[in-house]
Parts: structure tokens; C-alpha cells; sequence
């Protein structure tokens, strides 16, 4: 017996070929495992006919599927975005809305069709957050009133900018915005449309019902995260050491050893991070045989530039351990995501990729702290800190698309009798809104268009106010509107910054200052 | 009812990205309308995942565990795990790499939970008696090899898998599973 190219079957192939038979013969279950069978095609069926079309949609967009052997390439890559975010007209709310759901600053209507729209105009989309189809969904309430009367239909194309005739063709076919419907196009109730945008950009929708019609532009970013699931972690070969007992986390290649944390995750809590916000976690190797030698850690971020400081790990090898053996270590990440960290001794080398989480801290963790610095765009189109040593600051953290903010802006102005700074802070806003809603303040306007600055004050909720004093120490915030109490209360804690000065006692510069009377009155 | 917009009528206000990362796509229950279109999207793709995948999982697991009925509860389990994240799983990347390494996942020891409920349930032979005796006897032979060295080889051998890609499956250099395909092979022939 001899196989195709000529060779002798050998034991092991022809133990393959019975195993890959047997396996074959493998009885597949009749229903895919759901825990309560309500998905697969049992959920398809009771859709009623209306549903037909958009079924239809969803099958051809929900089984854009990779191929069997589609190990390690790619599947569908999204469309660049070809026009500049800014480039993008979004439109303002005006303001029109129904009994569907209660008045929002971003309720948009028209002609008996309403909408919400997205915060500053902009769409942002989880990467991968909708599932499915390689589009990015994002789901857009609408409701029909009178006197619209018909089923919606929502269409989208991307919007450039010389595109002057409404009325002309929208594009190719791959720049078309899906919708899908819920059951029933029609009602004043709210009505929960998924958008499928092919990519970034900017884009207008057409909501039609009957010869109604609203038409709105928005842009659509993608957020950059993307996540856990596509990091493949490591999993932990057995390859275990004498020098401690067996588990099921060891991992090891050519006489290098280390454990691994559980489910692939350094999970690192809030007391692991430095001053620096690096977060701090221990690992322990072992070295034997050809693995002898002084052990070297080296780690980068997958996805990180290759110039970003914030892309490679710290290490902290401790001397004492000398060549062999046991070798303690602590791994320094400056940011959480997917790592891969490559750990070398002797002449073997050992690598393994985690997902690390770094605990996020919140507002009252950096009470005491040194308050996290950033510089920011500003709303007049230059750039600034958000506060600058030697003078006490307070910060507002604000967005024109929050309702409870409404009077933030004005109670933070009123502070300015003060000697201190004051910094507005809009969260994921954009530039002509801010101006809208608070006009040209006397306040500095900070962009946080990604929300960065805020989600590093911990910030969970708008508005957030934050008391830095003169040495850039927080000390003091107040999650949630202002009042006069909360204010008093922040303002002693940094007004007195003579006193907080460790200078000699009785040094002549040192002039305590009281704090002067609670304004906000 | 709703999600979207409305969430900003608490009285603090939720920047968008934060919803979108804690509410994750729609599957917070009570908060949307019962018909989800993404999520129809979702259960499709996971339903053609399941047709077309379950297979290559099995036989995944069966390499790894040479044991029949706990390949059959891995490839099980592994598929609830896909339905439970389908909302969330980017569908526009390959769904077998994120099948297999949550099989192996699940198959590792240190799952010890999910071990000891899937190693004793079930017969330890195929429930087709026709193919019982000679599984057993490929399974014996198989036995001598670490899971890995099945895996590297069954997926190189049988499967078709590039070496490289192989490598990215089970999270080793693309060398380990070049010597660990040789070393798999010798067992098998010294066996003889």
C-alpha cells in the first residue's frame, strides 16, 4: 500500500486516516445548543410576513461568514472613511418631539416623523458591539405621528460635501446605510431602528413614512477599543517545574517556567498603580538547563504604536536571585488591553499574550492624589492644559448634550471672583455645540472628545467638578450639579494653599489667606 | 424600554461610549424591544457557525481529549459560549479561532469545574457501536500523545491547517508545533 506520492504508508497515517473517519461519524446535534432554544431558525419562523424584506436583509448581511478554513486570515474589512469627520455638517436637533418618549434635547423631527439624535451629532459604534455582517449597527429611535401615517422606511448614504442635489442618486450600493425594522413600521410608541453603517464618515439618513419625510446628517465614528475576545490569550501548555507544585497555569518552553494568571486576565486593582498610573503585577520564573542565565522581560501592547511610551511594559527584576532557578519579578503595564510579553534567559525564551485590566480609579481614589494631566483641544480651535501648576483649579467636567448640566457652565463662571482657574471640560462634544448652548463664555472651553480626560478623573457621570489646588493635588469633588454647600466645601480645600506648603514655618512669603466668602450666591 | 438617547434623562448623564461599553450591544433585558434586528443578525450567524463549524470543533476537542463524549460536551459547551457572546463578537473576524481557543479554554485543566462535569457524563466510545471497537483502538494509540502534540498534528495532518496558523491556534511559536507534529509522529510509528 503506498500513498499518492509514492511513500509507504506509515502507522501514523494510517491512524490518521482512521481517526479523521471516525471523527467524521461524529453525530451532530439536530438544534444548535441555545440554552432555551430561542435561537437558530425557530426564532426566524415566527416572524410574520412583513418581516419577509427585512429578513431577507438580515440574511444577507448576517451570514457574511468566513470560510472553514479560514484560520488566521481576515473577514470583511471595513470602508475607510474618506471624508474628514470635521468636513461633516451634522445636523442640530430642532427640538421637535412627540408623546414616544419624553423631551430630550436631541429630539429632531419633521412632518410627523421624529427622531433622537446622537449626542453632538456623532455616532460612536463599539467595534464589533452590534454583531454581525461587518457593518456598524447602531440602533436610532423614531415614532410616527400624524400626520404621517404610513410604515418607516430609513435609508442613509454617505454625505459629501458637494453633494448638492438631495433629490440624485445615493451612492453606490456599498455606501448605503441598512435599516433594520422592528415587527411593524408604524405607531406613535417608539419605534427602535438598527442602522448598519458600511464605515466612518459622515452620512444622511432619509426617514420616510408615506410622502413624510426627515432627512438628518450624521457622523459615525468608530470607537477604537477592541476588546478582550480578540486578544487570544495564551492558555497555559502544563509545561511544569519541580520548583513548585503542578497547576494548571503553569507554562514553560526550554526550561524556562512561569505561572499564568487564571482565564488568561492580569486583573490589576487600583492599590497595584503607581503614581504613573502603571499598573504593577508579580510573576515568578524558573530557569533550568539550557533557560541558566540573568532572565530579561520584554513586553508591547498589541495594537500600540511602536513610538508609544505607553506601548511597552516596565520590569523590576530583583538582584539576589542569582542565574538559576527562581527568579521573581514584577511587570509594569502602563495601560490595560492585550500584551504579549516575551520573558528570555539563557538561551531559551518564553512568550505568552494576557489581557490586563487595570482597576480604573474613581474620583474619590484620587482625592490626595496628583490630579492626571491633560492637554486638550480648546473650543476657540487652540489647545490647553487642563490645569497648570501653582494656581488652584477647579474643573467642571460638562456636555451641551446633558440635561442635568444646564447650569453648570454659569455656576462655574461665578466663581471667577476667586484667584483661581476655572476650566470647562465638554465631554464628547463637539466645538458648535458647546458654543450653542453656552455661547462665548468667559470660561476656557476643553474638548474631551473621547471622553479620555474625564474617564481618567474617574468620572462616571456628568457633571463632575474636581478641586485641584496650587500644588496639583486633588483635593476635593463633586459628582452631580453644584450647590453652594459643595462649593464652600471645595473651595477651602484648595484655597488655603499657604498652608498646605511644606516651606519652613515662619518663612515671611508664607501669608495665609483666608478663604474668602462662599460665592455662588 | 428603550435604550439610546433616554438614559440621558438620569439625573447624572452617561457619556455615549460608556453606555455603549456598559450596555453592551442591546442585550441589557428590559431595556430594549423584544424585536432586535442586530440581534437576529447575531443568532443567524451564530445559527451558520453551527452548522458549518460544529464539526471542525468536535474533532478539535476530540484531538485534544481523545475521549468521544467529552469532545461532544466541549463542542457543546463551546457553542453556548458563542451563543451567550454572540451580540458581542465581531462577526467580521473568522469565528473558528474564537471556537477552538474556547475549546481549548474549557478543555484545560484549570477549568476544574467545568472538568469534572464534562469527563464522567457519557459513554467514553462513540454512541454508533458499528465504529465502538475501532475507536478504541485509535484512541489507544493516540493516548501516548500529550494533547498538544494531537492537537499539532490532527489539525496539520487531517485538518489542513498551515503551520503558522496552527501556531496561532494553540498559542505556541510555529516551531513548537513543527517538533511537537515530529514528536507526535515518531510516538505514533515507534508504537508499531
Amino acid at each position: 500500500m503506498t500513498s499518492t506520492d509514492g511513500r509507504p504508508d506509515s502507522r501514523a497515517d494510517q491512524l490518521l486516516a482512521d481517526w479523521a473517519d471516525l471523527a467524521g461519524r461524529a453525530r451532530r446535534p439536530m438544534e444548535a445548543p441555545t440554552p432555551s432554544g430561542i435561537g437558530g431558525l425557530g426564532t426566524v419562523l415566527r416572524f410574520t410576513a412583513p418581516m419577509a424584506f427585512g429578513l431577507a436583509v438580515v440574511l444577507a448581511v448576517g451570514l457574511v461568514m468566513p470560510p472553514a478554513g479560514g484560520v488566521g486570515g481576515r473577514g470583511m474589512v471595513l470602508a475607510p472613511s474618506p471624508s474628514s469627520a470635521d468636513a461633516c455638517p451634522v445636523t442640530e436637533a430642532n427640538g421637535v418631539h412627540g408623546e414616544a418618549w419624553p423631551a430630550t434635547p436631541l429630539d429632531h423631527g419633521a412632518q410627523g416623523i421624529l427622531t433622537a439624535l446622537a449626542p453632538g451629532g456623532t455616532i460612536e459604534i463599539a467595534a464589533g458591539a452590534r454583531g454581525g455582517s461587518g457593518l456598524l449597527w447602531r440602533d436610532t429611535l423614531f415614532a410616527i405621528t400624524a400626520p404621517a401615517e404610513a410604515p418607516l422606511v430609513v435609508s442613509g448614504h454617505r454625505w459629501a460635501v458637494d453633494h448638492t442635489d438631495w433629490t440624485a442618486s445615493p451612492g453606490t450600493a456599498t455606501e448605503t446605510v441598512e435599516a433594520q425594522y422592528p415587527v411593524g413600521r408604524l405607531g406613535a410608541g417608539p419605534l427602535r431602528v438598527d442602522l448598519g453603517f458600511p464605515g466612518e464618515g459622515c452620512w444622511e439618513i432619509v426617514a420616510q413614512a408615506g410622502p413624510s419625510q426627515l432627512r438628518y446628517i450624521t457622523r459615525v465614528v468608530r470607537a477604537p477599543d477592541r476588546g478582550q475576545q480578540e486578544c487570544l490569550v495564551t492558555i497555559p501548555n502544563g509545561a511544569h517545574t519541580s520548583a513548585w507544585p503542578a497547576s494548571d497555569l503553569d507554562h514553560g518552553e526550554g526550561g524556562l517556567f512561569t505561572v499564568l494568571w487564571p482565564e488568561g486576565t492580569v486583573q490589576i486593582p487600583r492599590d497595584g498603580v503607581d503614581a504613573d498610573g502603571i499598573g504593577w503585577m508579580k510573576f515568578v520564573f524558573q530557569r533550568e538547563g539550557a533557560a541558566e542565565g540573568g532572565l530579561r522581560l520584554a513586553g508591547r501592547r498589541i495594537g500600540a504604536e511602536t513610538s508609544d511610551p505607553r506601548g511597552s511594559i516596565r520590569s523590576q527584576i530583583p538582584d539576589g536571585y542569582g542565574t538559576t532557578g527562581v527568579q521573581a519579578t514584577s511587570i509594569g503595564f502602563p495601560a490595560g488591553g492585550c500584551w504579549e510579553i516575551i520573558a528570555a534567559s539563557g538561551t531559551s525564551q518564553l512568550r505568552f499574550r494576557t489581557w490586563v485590566e487595570i482597576a480604573p480609579p474613581t474620583t474619590a481614589d484620587l482625592v490626595g492624589a496628583s490630579a492626571p494631566v491633560a492637554e486638550l483641544a480648546a473650543s476657540d480651535g487652540g489647545r490647553g492644559r487642563l490645569w497648570a501648576p501653582g494656581r488652584p483649579t477647579v474643573v467642571t467636567f460638562w456636555g451641551s448634550w446633558c440635561p442635568a448640566c444646564t447650569r453648570e457652565p454659569e455656576t462655574l463662571a461665578g466663581l471667577a471672583a476667586n484667584d483661581i482657574d476655572l476650566v470647562l471640560v465638554a465631554v464628547k462634544d463637539v466645538a458648535s455645540e458647546v458654543t450653542a448652548a453656552i455661547g462665548t463664555s468667559v470660561l476656557p472651553v476643553l474638548l474631551d472628545l473621547d471622553g479620555s480626560a474625564f474617564a481618567a478623573y474617574g468620572g462616571f457621570g456628568l457633571p463632575l467638578t474636581v478641586f485641584i489646588d496650587g500644588e496639583g493635588v486633588v483635593r476635593s469633588f463633586v459628582a452631580g450639579p453644584m450647590d453652594a454647600a459643595s462649593i464652600a466645601a471645595g473651595l477651602e480645600a484648595i484655597e488655603p494653599i499657604a498652608r498646605s506648603f511644606s516651606g519652613p514655618s515662619g518663612s515671611p512669603s508664607l501669608v495665609l489667606r483666608e478663604p474668602e466668602a462662599s460665592p455662588g450666591t | 424600554m428603550v435604550d439610546g438617547p433616554l438614559l440621558i434623562l438620569a439625573s447624572a448623564c452617561n457619556p455615549p461610549a460608556m453606555r455603549v461599553r456598559s450596555g453592551g450591544p442591546g442585550r441589557d433585558s428590559g431595556m430594549t424591544l423584544t424585536t432586535d434586528a442586530a440581534g437576529m443578525a447575531a443568532d443567524l450567524a451564530y445559527e451558520a457557525a453551527f452548522t458549518r463549524h460544529w464539526d471542525d470543533v468536535f474533532r478539535f476537542a476530540l484531538a485534544w481529549t481523545n475521549d468521544w463524549a467529552a469532545a461532544e460536551d466541549l463542542a457543546q459547551e463551546a457553542f453556548l459560549r458563542l451563543w451567550r457572546t454572540r451580540g458581542s463578537l465581531d462577526w467580521s473576524q473568522p469565528v473558528v479561532p474564537w471556537l477552538i481557543t474556547t475549546t481549548r479554554r474549557l478543555a484545560t485543566d484549570r477549568f476544574r469545574a467545568l472538568a469534572r462535569r464534562v469527563t464522567p457524563r457519557g459513554p467514553a466510545v462513540p454512541l454508533d457501536p458499528s465504529i465502538a471497537d475501532r475507536w478504541l483502538d485509535v484512541r489507544a494509540a493516540m493516548a501516548r500523545l500529550s494533547p498538544m502534540e494531537r492537537a499539532a498534528l490532527i489539525l496539520t495532518a487531517v485538518e489542513g491547517h498551515p503551520t503558522e496558523a496552527v501556531a496561532t491556534l494553540l498559542g505556541v511559536s510555529a516551531g513548537s508545533v513543527r517538533s511537537a507534529v515530529s514528536r507526535a509522529r515518531a510516538k505514533l510509528e515507534d508504537e508499531r
